[in-house]
C-alpha cells in the first residue's frame, strides 16, 4: 500500500509525461488489438472454410435487368430447387425485421433454405422438424430470447406465423458468403430460421434478385447448374453466370490473412516505438528518484519494495491502454473475438509490462544506491 | 557520445519502417490512380453518372439522349467505354485505340459501323462457351454477328463483361440505363468539357475525375484525406505522426543523458552550435544505419515474404531524405530544449 502511495507521487511528479504515454499507448493498442484479433480469427476462418471444401459449391453472378420480368415458372423452379428434399442446393438471405416484435428486438435474422444447415453444421442436434414449415434457432449470445419463446415470422404485407424457438446454433456458428466487404457471417448474435422457399414466400414479399444472388449449388453436375441458369434466363429477364464459390472464398481468406498480418506488423511498429520511449522516460524518472530510493533503503525499504514501486508505475501506464483496446474490440458490432484473441491480448499486456520492467529493474539492481547516497 | 548505439539504430529502423509504409502506400496509390486504365491515354477522364433524370427512362427517351450524345462526338477524335453493369460494354472508338490490340481471332469493331449488328466476345466468358459455329450471339431480340474474339491480353478484358458492342447500338440502349461509368479519352479538352456540360444539361448527378496530369500535392491530399468512394489514409498518417512524436521524446532523453558532458564542454568554452554539430555527427551514423536496415526489412517483408509491391529506388530515397530532415529537426529541437546548466545538488 505504501508503494502505491509512492507511485501516485511519482505519477503526480511526472504527470504530463504519464498522460502523454497513456495517450499514445492507447492510440497504438487501440488499433493493434483489432489486427491481433483478425490474425487469430484467420485460424477460425480457415477451419470454417476447410469444412466446406468437402463440397463443390457453385454460386451465381446475377445480372439485373433494367426491365424486370419474372414468369411463374421461375417461382416453381425455385420451389423445387430450394425445397427441404433437394440435396444439391442451399440459399441464405438476411431479412429485414418487418414484424413489430423482431423490429423491437433488433436482432439480425437469416433465413436458410435447402441444405444450408447441413453445409455449415448449424443444427448438429437435429432440431429441425421436417414437418414444420419453420425451425427457429438462435445464436448462443442472444439474450433477449430463450428456447421456447415465440417469435412472429412474416412481414406486415403478408401472413404472419408464430413459431417457438427450437434451440440454439452451436457456439461460433457461421456461414461464408460472397459479399464485397465481409465474407464470413458469425451467427452468435442472430436468429436463424430454417425453411423451404415455398413456405417462406407464403409469409414474405419476394425479392427474386437477391435470392438468386444467394443460391448455391453443392456437388451438382455442371449440366444441372447450366440448366438452372438457362431456365432462369428463359423465365425472367435475369441472367445468371456460374462461379466457383470455393475458389472465391479461399482467395478472400488469403487476402484477409495478408491484410491482417500487414496491419499487425505496422501497428506493432508503432506500439514498439511507443513502448521503448516509455521505458526511456521511466529510466529518466529512476535517475531522478535515486536519492529518494537511497533514503528509503536507509529507513528499511527492501530491493523488492523498489521493484514493486516500478512495476506498479508501469502497470498503471500500460493497463488503461489495453483495457480501452479490449473494450473497443468487445463492443465492435458483428465482430467475433475468439478465446485465442483474448488470450493473445492478455499475453501481450503481461509481456509489455514485463519487458518494460526488465531494463529499469536491472538498472535498479545494479545501482549501488548506498554509494550514491554517500557521494551525495 | 559514442558513434555506434545499437538501441538507437533499432529504434530508428522501426521509425523509418513506419514512414516507409506510409510512403510505399502513396507510391502504390499513384500507380493505381494516375495510370490511365483500359489502355487509354493521359487525356482520359472518368464520368461516373449515378443518376440521370431519365432513369429508368423509356427506350425513346434513352435513344433521344444517345442520339444527342452521338451528334456531339461524331466525326471527332474520341474513345468512349461505357460500363453499365450488364453483360456487354458499349464502345465508341474513333481514335481506334483498340484497333491496335491483337485479337485472338477476327477483327475489332469498326466505329463507323456503330449501328450494325456486330460484336466481339471475351474468350473467358460464359457466352463464349455457348457460341456455335455460326458465330451468332443473340442479345434480346437481335442476332449479332461475332466479328472477333478477344482474350485476357486485351485492355478491355479487365472490365467484367462478356462482349463489346457499339455504344450507340439500339439493343445496347434498350438493355441499359443511361447511368454508369463512362471512360472517355479525348485529346481535345473542349470536347471533354462539352461532354460534361451535356450531362450537366440533363441534370444528371455525376462525378467526374481526371486522374491523369494531377500534381503530386493533389494526389497526396487525396491519398491522405480520400476522395469520393475512397476512404484515404488518415489513420496511417496519424500513426506516422505519433511515431515521430514519440521518437522526439526519445531524442530528448538521449540529449538529457548527455547533459553532464555538454555542461563540462560548455564550461570550457565550447559553443552550443559546436556541441550540436558534434552530437549530430555521432547521431548521423546511427540514422544512416537505421535507415538502411529499415529499407532492408521493409523490402524483405513486402517483396520477399508477402510478394507485393515494395518501395522503388526513387521513393526509397525520398523516404530516406524526409526521414533525415525530420530526424535532424527533431534532434535540433530537443537539443535546444534541454537546459545544460547543472544545478547544485542535481545528479547529471
Amino acid at each position: 500500500m505504501k508503494q502505491v502511495r509512492f507511485v501516485v507521487i511519482d505519477i503526480m511528479r511526472n504527470f504530463p509525461a504519464v498522460v502523454f504515454f497513456i495517450g499514445v499507448l492507447t492510440f497504438a493498442v487501440y488499433y493493434l488489438v483489432i489486427y491481433v484479433n483478425e490474425t487469430m480469427l484467420y485460424r477460425d476462418i480457415v477451419t470454417q472454410i476447410d469444412r466446406i471444401q468437402g463440397y463443390e459449391i457453385v454460386d451465381f453472378n446475377v445480372i439485373h435487368p433494367p426491365e424486370l420480368l419474372i414468369e411463374s415458372e421461375v417461382t416453381h423452379l425455385l420451389d423445387s430447387t430450394l425445397s427441404a428434399e433437394n440435396t444439391q442446393s442451399y440459399a441464405v438471405i438476411e431479412q429485414l425485421n418487418l414484424s413489430p416484435q423482431l423490429n423491437e428486438l433488433d436482432i439480425p435474422l437469416f433465413y436458410g433454405f435447402g441444405q444450408f444447415s447441413q453445409v455449415f453444421n448449424l443444427d448438429p442436434k437435429g432440431l429441425a422438424d421436417s414437418d414444420a414449415p419453420f425451425t427457429v434457432l438462435i445464436g448462443t449470445k442472444v439474450r433477449a430470447l430463450d428456447i421456447g419463446d415465440v417469435i412472429t415470422i412474416g412481414d406486415q404485407f403478408s401472413n404472419t406465423i408464430d413459431v417457438p424457438v427450437a434451440g440454439r446454433v452451436p457456439r461460433n456458428a457461421c456461414f461464408v458468403k460472397r459479399d464485397w466487404d465481409t465474407f464470413i457471417e458469425y451467427l452468435d448474435h442472430s436468429i436463424v430460421v430454417l425453411t423451404s422457399f415455398a413456405h417462406w414466400r407464403e409469409h414474405h414479399l419476394m425479392d427474386i434478385g437477391s435470392l438468386l444472388q444467394n443460391i448455391h449449388f453443392i456437388n451438382a453436375p455442371e449440366d444441372d447448374v447450366f440448366a438452372f441458369a438457362e431456365a432462369v434466363a428463359a423465365g425472367s429477364t435475369f441472367q445468371l453466370r456460374p462461379n466457383n464459390f470455393n475458389k472465391y472464398i479461399r482467395e478472400k481468406a488469403i487476402a484477409f490473412r495478408d491484410s491482417a498480418m500487414r496491419q499487425f506488423v505496422l501497428n506493432s511498429i508503432t506500439f514498439a516505438v511507443v513502448g521503448v520511449a516509455m521505458v526511456s522516460n521511466l529510466l529518466m524518472l529512476l535517475d531522478r528518484n535515486l536519492r529518494e530510493y537511497a533514503i528509503h533503503r536507509v529507513y528499511g525499504a527492501t530491493h523488492w519494495d523498489l521493484y514493486l514501486r516500478t512495476l506498479i508505475y508501469i502497470f498503471l501506464i500500460v493497463l488503461p491502454s489495453f483495457a480501452v483496446g479490449y473494450l473497443r474490440l468487445l463492443t465492435t458490432p458483428h465482430t467475433l473475438v475468439p478465446t485465442q484473441s483474448k488470450l493473445a491480448i492478455l499475453i501481450m499486456a503481461v509481456l509489455a509490462i514485463g519487458l518494460a520492467a526488465v531494463y529499469p529493474l536491472i538498472k535498479l539492481k545494479k545501482q549501488e544506491i548506498a554509494t550514491d547516497l554517500r557521494r551525495e | 557520445m559514442k558513434g555506434f548505439r545499437l538501441g538507437l539504430i533499432i529504434i530508428h529502423t522501426l521509425v523509418f519502417m513506419s514512414l516507409s509504409w506510409f510512403i510505399g502506400g502513396f507510391d502504390g496509390f499513384i500507380v493505381n490512380k494516375a495510370d490511365p486504365p483500359l489502355g487509354l491515354s493521359a487525356s482520359y477522364m472518368e464520368l461516373n453518372v449515378s443518376n440521370v433524370p431519365l432513369v429508368p427512362g423509356t427506350y425513346e427517351q434513352k435513344a433521344e439522349f444517345m442520339a444527342q450524345l452521338l451528334a456531339l462526338v461524331q466525326n471527332r477524335e474520341i474513345t468512349i467505354v461505357a460500363e453499365k453493369g450488364s453483360t456487354g460494354v458499349g464502345l465508341y472508338d474513333t481514335q481506334e485505340i483498340y484497333g491496335t490490340y491483337p485479337m485472338l481471332s477476327g477483327h475489332p469493331l469498326d466505329s463507323r459501323e456503330f449501328e450494325k449488328d456486330k460484336l466481339i466476345i471475351n474468350e473467358n466468358s460464359y457466352i463464349y462457351t455457348k457460341l456455335g459455329d455460326d458465330m451468332i450471339h443473340t442479345v434480346g431480340n437481335t442476332e449479332f454477328e461475332v466479328v472477333g474474339i478477344y482474350n485476357g491480353l486485351h485492355p478491355l478484358a479487365t472490365v467484367k463483361a462478356e462482349y463489346i458492342l457499339s455504344l450507340f447500338h439500339p439493343q445496347f440502349i434498350k438493355d441499359n440505363y443511361l447511368s454508369g461509368i463512362y471512360s472517355i479519352d479525348a485529346p481535345d479538352e473542349d470536347l471533354r468539357n462539352e461532354i460534361i456540360a451535356f450531362f450537366e444539361g440533363y441534370g444528371s448527378y455525376y462525378s467526374y475525375r481526371f486522374p491523369c496530369n494531377k500534381s503530386l500535392g493533389i494526389l497526396f491530399k487525396e491519398y491522405v484525406l480520400g476522395t469520393e468512394g475512397y476512404l484515404g489514409h488518415q489513420k496511417s498518417a496519424w500513426k506516422v505522426v505519433v511515431t515521430y512524436l514519440v521518437y522526439f521524446t526519445l531524442l530528448y532523453n538521449i540529449v538529457c543523458n548527455l547533459k553532464k558532458v555538454a555542461a563540462i564542454c560548455l564550461h570550457f568554452g565550447a559553443t552550443k552550435f559546436k556541441l550540436l554539430v558534434t552530437f549530430g555527427k555521432a547521431m548521423f551514423f546511427n540514422i544512416c544505419a537505421g535507415t538502411l536496415t529499415g529499407i532492408g526489412i521493409y523490402h524483405t517483408l513486402m517483396k520477399v515474404i508477402w510478394g507485393s509491391r515494395s518501395l522503388t529506388i526513387q521513393w526509397a530515397l525520398v523516404a530516406a531524405l524526409i526521414n533525415l530532415v525530420i530526424t535532424c529537426l527533431l534532434f535540433t529541437l530537443a537539443f535546444f530544449l534541454v537546459k545544460f546548466r547543472i544545478k547544485e545538488g542535481e545528479m547529471a
